[in-house]
């Protein structure tokens, strides 16, 4: 599994983690039943505070793509990807709610923001 | 207390330019007909160089890491004191032998007087010295207490030269015959008791001190 | 594994009053300027210096101010780096080896000689002939042999080059994957370091802590807005906690970036790290 953290961006690094995580699980990369690597070993790999790789798998598991087992380390749950998916819509969805909120207090007219959007799109 | 002997045993033989010219000197003064002096030299010797491991101790501000490796502090007292102590013993010892071989390889029987007594002499000195001098190094460093120390023990080494050399004839028989009241033997023990005394005095001191101290 | 509360020590003028702990299982973070008081806190904790007052909790063990001496073993269970203090310049790699072997009874020669050749460490040079830095890799070197459960380290990586200190940054990372109780902590002025390897940081000044958070959150949630003064006077200022005067009006640390991501689009944010933080703490003042 490759994860590759960018640190400038925005996003925080353990959602970079858990969106890298959903996409090799997606993708048919991490198999179910699979473990993914230790906290300490991904901290070290990502060079990152074990404690966020620790939050990252927390929301993996409260998601419920992946179980961690004390003692034992963190599997991938056999999940089907239509699942994963869902999530992804879940996901875009929201972020497109903030956009409309966005443009309803700006006085953007849906139009003018569907038009943006075809704009955006096609770039 | 093996990992401090160590350190110190490994700190000591980089001195290799002191050692040879004590050796030339362990030589010449047999040669010169100075065997007692060869002994409480050899002896001063001892202790000094075991004292100044305290000094590579403190170089650099080394004692901050050194303490806060694993040993208890009496442990640390406990290696200093067997040291300076074995230090001072073992060269007198080791001056001893060097007269008794000289002796033999010069056929100069002068040498062998009085070897006995300085032999005794270095060893009750030296251990009394340092019983002066650790509890002063513990106290203030090696740095400040070296002035202090090595005056004292300067001190001594005169008295004990002197006491063994030049006391005028008149006044050692003087001293010998009033001596000869006592039994060599007695004599011996009592200077053995007070040695013994003073070390224990001696460690107790320095156990408080490097229990209060600060790196 | 150390837990550390109200402990005291003055010096004149400073006076040092600290609380913070190191659970099992975490790297700690301390940072601070000179003379903030980083190096009186280990020392403290060390027993190098005695506390005037407070306690010091090591592994359940009172020792602060009127606890007990360290004992043995318990000395043996940490790894200790100090900055401006190590073995004697007299001893080469090869003595030292010797030397903790016979203090440390779980000291691997093995895997010194390994770490020594790892770290381009001469073993039969005296330590007075090395550079700073090849005095600083041979004490991470030393307390990373005797399997300790707790290290304690004051600047362990400065007068290291960028690739050296990657590279001890690793191996530390490494020790704590190979045991899941060990902890670090860990004092450093290269936040960039710290960053890579924290879990949990505290900001000492002036003896006093003035920031503690876990090394995620400042990175995740915390952020630096750069704004002018006009700007600042419009926008709702209840997350920013500190801000600095600045040419063009002033820059401000916030807890939550998002929420001023989302609502004042136009504004510059940027991500923060320990060193925005430490200018930020050091020379802003706080925002009500």
């Amino acid at each position: 599994m490759n994860i590759i953290i960018n640190s400038s961006s925005m996003v925080p690094i353990y959602e970079q983690i858990v969106e890298s995580v959903k996409k090799s699980i997606a993708s048919g990369e991490l198999k179910p039943e699979e473990a993914l690597p230790s906290v300490r070993g991904l901290a070290r790999e990502l060079k990152i505070s074990a404690l966020t790789v620790k939050k990252a798998y927390d929301q993996l598991e409260e998601e419920g793509f992946t179980v961690t087992v004390h003692g034992k380390g963190t599997f991938v749950l056999s999940i089907n990807n239509e699942l994963v998916r869902e999530e992804q819509m879940k996901e875009l969805e929201s972020d497109m709610q903030v956009i409309v909120d966005k443009a309803r207090r700006y006085d953007i007219s849906m139009d003018e923001l569907k038009d943006l959007f075809r704009l955006v799109a096609e770039d | 207390m093996k990992g401090l002997l160590l350190k110190d045993m490994l700190l000591l033989k980089n001195n290799k330019k002191l050692y040879a010219i004590l050796v030339f000197f362990a030589v010449m003064y047999p040669m010169m007909g100075m065997g007692s002096f060869t002994i409480t030299f050899l002896g001063m010797m001892g202790l000094i160089i075991s004292i100044s491991t305290m000094n590579y101790d403190e170089f650099d501000n080394g004692n901050s890491f050194l303490f806060s490796l694993a040993f208890k502090r009496s442990t640390y007292v406990a290696e200093k004191y067997i040291l300076c102590v074995g230090g001072g013993i073992l060269g007198a010892l080791l001056g001893t032998l060097v007269c008794f071989v000289a002796s033999k390889v010069t056929g100069n029987p002068a040498l062998l007087e009085g070897m006995a007594e300085s032999l005794c002499v270095a060893v009750l000195l030296y251990s009394l010295s340092s019983s002066v001098m650790l509890p002063i190094f513990i106290r203030f460093g090696a740095e400040r207490g070296r002035l202090a120390s090595y005056l004292t023990l300067a001190a001594f080494f005169l008295l004990g030269f002197g006491v063994m050399n030049f006391l005028p004839d008149t006044g050692k028989d003087v001293f010998v015959s009033g001596l000869q009241n006592i039994p060599i033997a007695g004599i011996l023990v009592r200077l053995v008791l007070l040695v013994v005394l003073a070390i224990f005095v001696s460690v107790s001191l320095s156990l408080r001190f490097i229990r209060k101290r600060e790196f | 594994m150390l837990k550390i509360n109200g402990l005291k020590k003055s010096y004149g003028d400073f006076h040092l009053d600290v609380s913070m702990e190191v659970p099992a299982g975490m790297v700690v973070g301390l940072v601070g300027s000179n003379g903030a008081g980083k190096s009186t806190t280990i020392k403290s904790v060390l027993q190098l210096i005695r506390p005037d007052a407070g306690s010091i909790l090591f592994c359940g063990n009172e020792c602060g101010a009127g606890g007990s001496l360290l004992t043995k073993s318990e000395k043996e269970m940490m790894g200790v780096v100090l900055s401006d203090s190590g073995f004697s310049a007299y001893l080469t790699p090869s003595d030292v080896k010797s030397i903790c072997a016979a203090m440390y009874s779980k000291f691997d020669k093995n895997k010194f000689t390994a770490l020594c050749r790892d770290l381009e460490i001469p073993e039969r040079k005296q330590i007075r002939t090395f550079s700073t830095g090849m005095k600083a890799k041979l004490k991470v070197a030393a307390a990373l042999c005797h399997d300790a459960r707790f290290l304690i380290m004051d600047e362990p990586t400065s007068g290291l080059d960028v690739i050296v200190r990657d590279h001890v940054l690793d191996l530390l990372r490494a020790y704590m994957e190979e045991k899941e109780d060990r902890s670090i902590l860990i004092s450093s002025h290269i936040s960039s370091d710290l960053e890579s390897i924290c879990d949990t940081l505290y900001m000492i000044k002036k003896g006093r802590i003035v920031f503690h958070e876990d090394t995620d959150i400042l990175l995740s949630r915390y952020g630096i807005l750069k704004c002018s003064e006009d700007q600042y006077n419009e926008i709702d200022r209840q997350y920013i906690c500190r801000r600095i005067k600045e040419s063009f009006g002033y820059t401000c640390l916030t807890t939550e970036k998002h929420f001023y991501m989302e609502n004042y689009p136009k504004l510059v944010i940027e991500n923060s790290g320990i060193d925005d933080l430490i200018l930020l703490m050091e020379k802003g003042e706080n925002v009500s």
